[in-house]
C-alpha cells in the first residue's frame, strides 16, 4: 500500500464528510471513495507535498468528472431525440472536437475574454499568472509587492465573470431547448 | 496565514437566507483559496464545515467549480483546433489565455512573441502511468502530438500521458522519437541522469546504474542543469556507473535502436553489454562466461526467431562456444 494510500485509509471518514456536504447523494460518496481508492492504488504521482489536499483534489475531480459525464449524456439524449446528428454521436461527443464544439468553445472563451479584458489590467495579469500558469498565489503578491488578500480580491473578480458567463450560456442552452 | 473566509450562515427574521450574491463571493474565495497548491488538508477540512453551514453553499461552489471546468474543457478544445492559431506573433500582448514562457509582469512583446497556447494548470500534479514488458516483448506507446515511445523487452517506463512529455525510464531500453516543441521540451529521467531533447529520435539504455544514450537524429541535453552535455546526432554518451563521468563516442544513426528491426549493431561493445540486449530481445536468458566478460565485439547480429540457428551463427562469429541449459544460452570461450 502507497503512502497516498495509507493517508487515504487514515481520512476515510473526514473525505467521506466533505463528499456528503459536497455532492448530497450518499450512494455517490460511496462510489466516489471506491474510485478515489482505485485511482490512489494504480497511478504512481511524483512527490506530492500535501498529501491530505492532493487526496481531496482527487475527490473534487472525481466529482467533476461525474458532473460532466453526466452533462454529456444529457447533451447526447438531447441530440438523439431532436435527430440533429447521426450514429456517431457518442464519437463525436467524446473524442476529437467537432466543428460544432469548436464553435461552442470559440463562443465560450470569447464571452469570457471580452469579460476579463475589461478588468483592470491587473486583474487581468493576476488571473493568467494564477489560472493559466499555476503561479502559487504567494509568489504573485510577492512579485506585484501586494497582500495575499488582495491577490484574492483580484482573482474573485475574474472568477465572477467565468461564473457570470456560465450562467448567461446555461440560460441560452435551456432557452433554446425548449424551443 | 491566510485571513477566514466568513461562514456564518446569517438568517434574516423570516428564516430567508443571505442574499445569493454572499453565497456566490464566499463560494468563489473557496474556490480561489483550493485551487492554489499551497491549500492544504486543513482548508479543505474547513471548506468542508462551511458546505455543511447551509445547503446553498453546496449550489453556489458547484457553480464556479463548473463554470472553471467548463472554461478549461473550452481551452482544451481549441487546444486541439488544428485551425486556432497556436502562436501569436504579434507585438500585441499576448492574452490572458495564453501561457507565457517567459516570465514578464510588464508582458511586453518578447514575452509575447513566445506566447504558446497551453492548458491551463488547475488541480494537476503529475500522474505517471507505468509502462512495463517482459523479455522478449516490445510495446509502442504513442504520445499526443505524433511523438512516440517504443519499448524494448525486459523494460520498466513511467510516463506523464497527460502532457507526453515527461518520462522516467527506470529500467531497460527504449527509443523516443519526439516532436520537438522548444517551449515545452520532452524531459527523460533515469535513475542517474536527466536528459532533454532538441527535436530527437534517440534510444536510451538503463542496465543496473548504467546509462547508454544513443542520438539518431536532433539532439539530446544530458543533464542539462549539471554537466550540461549536448549529445548530437550520430553519437552515443555512456555512463559506466553512477557518479562516473560520462564519454563520448560516435554511432552510426542508421544502426541506432536497431532491435526494432530484429538487428544488433555493435561497435567494440562489451559481450556483457551484447548478452543483456539478447535476453531482452529473446525473451531467454543470456549469460557468458567470466573469461569472455571482458571480450569486445563489432558487427550486426540479425534477431531469428529459431534460437539454435541464432546461437549457432553467433558462436562463430564469436570464435566462443554456445550451449542450451534449463537457464537459458551459456557462451563459453
Amino acid at each position: 500500500m502507497g503512502g497516498l494510500q495509507s493517508i487515504l485509509v487514515s481520512h476515510r471518514a473526514a473525505l467521506a464528510r466533505y463528499l456528503r456536504a459536497r455532492i448530497r447523494c450518499d450512494g455517490d460518496v460511496e462510489d466516489i471513495l471506491q474510485d478515489l481508492w482505485l485511482k490512489t492504488s494504480s497511478l504512481e504521482t511524483g512527490p506530492v507535498a500535501e498529501p491530505l489536499a492532493y487526496l481531496y483534489r482527487m475527490a473534487e475531480n472525481l466529482v467533476r468528472d461525474r458532473a460532466r459525464s453526466s452533462v454529456r449524456r444529457h447533451m447526447r439524449e438531447a441530440e438523439w431525440t431532436t435527430g440533429e446528428i447521426d450514429g456517431t454521436v457518442d464519437a463525436a461527443v467524446d473524442s476529437q472536437p467537432t466543428a460544432e464544439r469548436i464553435l461552442l468553445a470559440r463562443d465560450h472563451l470569447n464571452r469570457v475574454d471580452a469579460r476579463i479584458d475589461a478588468l483592470p489590467d491587473r486583474a487581468s495579469q493576476i488571473f493568467r499568472l494564477v489560472r493559466i500558469e499555476g503561479t502559487p498565489q504567494k509568489e504573485v503578491a510577492a512579485t506585484l509587492g501586494i497582500s495575499l488578500s488582495a491577490v484574492e480580491k483580484h482573482l474573485q473578480r475574474a472568477y465572477r465573470a467565468v461564473m457570470e458567463v456560465q450562467a448567461e450560456l446555461d440560460a441560452e442552452g435551456n432557452h433554446r431547448q425548449r424551443h | 496565514m491566510r485571513k477566514g473566509i466568513t461562514g456564518n450562515v446569517i438568517k434574516s427574521e423570516g428564516g430567508q437566507t443571505m442574499s445569493l450574491e454572499r453565497y456566490n463571493s464566499e463560494a468563489i474565495a473557496w474556490h480561489i483559496r483550493l485551487a492554489d497548491p499551497a491549500a492544504s488538508g486543513a482548508e479543505w477540512a474547513a471548506f468542508t464545515d462551511w458546505l455543511e453551514a447551509d445547503p446553498a453553499h453546496a449550489d453556489a461552489y458547484d457553480a464556479i467549480a463548473m463554470a472553471d471546468t467548463q472554461l478549461t474543457e473550452t481551452l482544451t478544445t481549441l487546444q486541439a483546433d488544428p485551425a486556432t492559431p497556436q502562436n501569436d506573433n504579434s507585438l500585441n500582448p499576448a492574452p490572458w489565455y495564453r501561457k507565457r514562457t517567459v516570465w514578464s509582469m510588464a508582458g511586453g512583446g518578447a514575452a509575447a512573441a513566445l506566447a504558446v497556447f497551453v492548458l491551463p494548470a488547475f488541480f494537476s500534479a503529475p500522474d505517471l502511468t507505468t509502462y512495463q514488458t517482459r523479455p522478449g516483448e516490445t510495446r509502442d506507446i504513442a504520445l499526443k502530438g505524433g511523438s512516440h515511445i517504443a519499448l524494448n523487452g525486459g523494460t520498466r517506463l513511467k510516463l506523464d500521458a497527460e502532457s507526453g512529455r515527461f518520462a522516467r525510464l527506470e529500467t531497460g531500453e527504449a527509443v523516443f522519437t519526439i516532436h520537438h516543441d522548444a517551449s515545452r521540451p520532452f524531459i527523460l529521467e533515469t535513475p542517474g541522469a536527466t536528459l532533454r531533447d532538441i527535436g530527437t529520435i534517440f534510444n536510451v539504455r538503463q542496465d543496473d546504474d548504467s546509462l547508454e544514450v544513443t542520438v539518431a537524429q536532433g539532439a539530446v541535453h544530458f543533464n542539462p542543469d549539471a554537466e550540461a552535455v549536448t549529445v548530437p546526432a550520430g553519437s552515443r554518451l555512456q555512463v559506466a556507473h553512477a557518479g562516473a563521468r560520462p564519454s563520448l563516442s560516435k554511432a552510426n544513426p542508421a544502426s541506432v535502436a536497431g532491435w526494432r528491426q530484429g538487428q544488433l549493431a555493435y561497435s567494440d561493445a562489451l559481450l556483457a553489454t551484447v548478452a543483456v540486449d539478447l535476453t531482452r530481445s529473446l525473451g531467454t536468458s543470456v549469460s557468458i562466461a567470466p573469461e569472455l566478460a571482458g571480450q569486445r565485439f563489432t558487427g550486426v547480429i540479425r534477431i531469428e526467431p529459431n534460437h539454435e540457428i541464432l546461437f549457432r551463427r553467433l558462436a562463430s562469429m564469436l570464435g566462443v562456444h554456445a550451449r542450451h541449459t534449463v537457464a537459458g544460452w551459456h557462451l563459453t570461450s
